[in-house]
């Protein structure tokens, strides 16, 4: 029993440290034109995934699913610049296309990743399912920083081998090539019995994974991310925070499946952030998150002793 | 400058798909034609090749015929099994050409095993 004089404190302490706010009402639950586009592009991009997966495994001639597959792009560019030549089941088309989502991350940061890849699609609706049942565990926040540079080192090692071995090393445990043709695209399939369920095994245990720690695969271990992040970091359009309208309730950061910080900086610069706008949507004050083209324009409410004057017309 | 949340996905999606059928169009035998100089002494003559399927056994056929005095142009077509020879009769026979791709490869275990065979000539 609780002692007759202590305070009991019920805490309206949110994870931002600020002194308990009002919380204003969220806002109402709608599908609004920005979330029906992505939704609809992500599906489009899925469908269009399905569509050339099931023509290569009823065994249409020239459809395979590497060729649409951009990170097939950073796989093959140091023995196209060497050699002269693709990988094998990898074209000038894998190249155009990773230089087609380089435009868009230097424009849009990541949104590769929270629009079109249909892996992301598959990690993102596991996220959500775990989110709704309540499986999500909590790491420290440290851990979950360090985890982002693992997938550095699977993408040296996957393009340093690829060239070394002239083949695609990494289609064995590549969520996009094994789920889509469900362990039995060839390399694959071919290999020593049980090679091709072991693939699927390791896959789907990563992406179920992902109900526990949201978009495990893609943002600590997907090598096509680790390519895109530090363009990322460039990105042109980013999400702003206007601090003369936030509450700083942290809705944002809740929000957030990619454990980007939003609710503390003015101008999203986290090579992390897909601009998925779940922060957006998820914001309580009209306003207060934007999207924007370069850095933030509002001045910051408390600017820092060391600030220098004058710094920014 | 702000940018409204509605335009970001159409945007994103257009932008991939225009690399895609930029790559594609890229593909196409007449692009790759167009870009491949072709001078005018030449024979030319279609191969079917069986064993030509894909970039890397493209480029070891490529490798075989590079060197050979009076190959003129080069052209390998890997869904189509073909490839396109412009060569010199003056300096090397159709039947020089065919035996240079039909010679077997030597494989680490000291077998000998024949990677192309040509089963059709279109003159």
């Amino acid at each position: 029993m609780h002692a007759s004089g202590g305070p009991i404190r019920v805490g309206n302490f949110n994870r931002t440290g600020h002194p308990p706010v009002e919380e204003p009402p969220l806002p109402q639950k709608s599908l609004n034109p920005a979330k029906l586009g992505r939704i609809a592009s992500q599906l489009l991009f899925l469908g269009l995934t399905l569509w050339t997966a099931q023509r290569m495994i009823a065994g249409v001639r020239g459809a395979t699913i590497e060729k649409y597959c951009p990170f097939g792009g950073v796989e093959t560019i140091i023995p196209w610049i060497t050699k002269t030549g693709t990988l094998c089941s990898l074209s000038t088309l894998n190249l155009s296309m990773m230089g087609g989502v380089l435009v868009i991350t230097l424009l849009f940061k990541r949104a590769f990743c929270s629009h079109i890849c249909p892996v992301g699609t598959l990690s993102e609706w596991t996220a959500a399912l775990g989110r709704r049942l309540h499986w999500r565990v909590a790491i420290p926040r440290g851990w979950d920083r360090g985890l982002r540079w693992v997938k550095y080192a699977g993408l040296i090692a996957i393009v340093y081998f690829t060239f070394r071995v002239q083949e695609l090393i990494f289609r064995e445990v590549d969520p996009f090539y094994v789920l889509f043709t469900l362990g039995q695209g060839h390399g694959i399939a071919e290999g020593p019995i049980g090679v091709g369920r072991l693939s699927l095994a390791i896959v789907l245990a990563l992406l179920l994974a992902g109900l526990v720690l949201p978009l495990l695969f893609c943002r600590f271990l997907c090598p096509f991310a680790a390519f895109l992040t530090p363009f990322s970091r460039l990105g042109l359009t980013r999400i702003r925070r206007d601090e003369t309208k936030c509450t700083k309730c942290g809705r944002c950061d809740k929000a957030c499946d990619w454990k980007v910080r939003v609710s503390t900086v003015r101008s999203v610069t986290d090579g992390e952030c897909s601009n998925c706008q779940e922060c957006l949507h998820a914001c309580p004050v009209p306003g207060a998150l934007t999207l924007g083209i370069g850095p933030a324009k509002t001045p910051p409410l408390a600017p820092a002793p060391q600030a220098t004057e004058g710094g920014q017309p | 400058m702000k940018l409204h949340p509605a335009w970001l996905a159409p945007v994103v999606a257009a932008l991939f798909l225009g690399a895609v059928f930029a790559g594609r169009a890229w593909e196409l035998p007449t692009m790759q034609q167009r870009f491949s100089d072709t001078p005018g002494r030449t024979e030319n003559v279609d191969l079917i090749v069986d064993g030509l399927r894909c970039r890397g056994t493209s480029a070891f056929l490529v490798k075989r015929l590079e060197g050979l005095p009076g190959i003129v142009t080069l052209e390998t077509y890997v869904q189509e099994h073909r490839a396109a020879i412009g060569y010199d009769p003056g300096q090397i026979s159709l039947e020089r050409i065919q035996a240079v791709i039909e010679e077997p490869v030597l494989l680490n275990d000291g077998r000998r095993v024949q990677a192309f065979t040509v089963t059709e000539i279109r003159e």
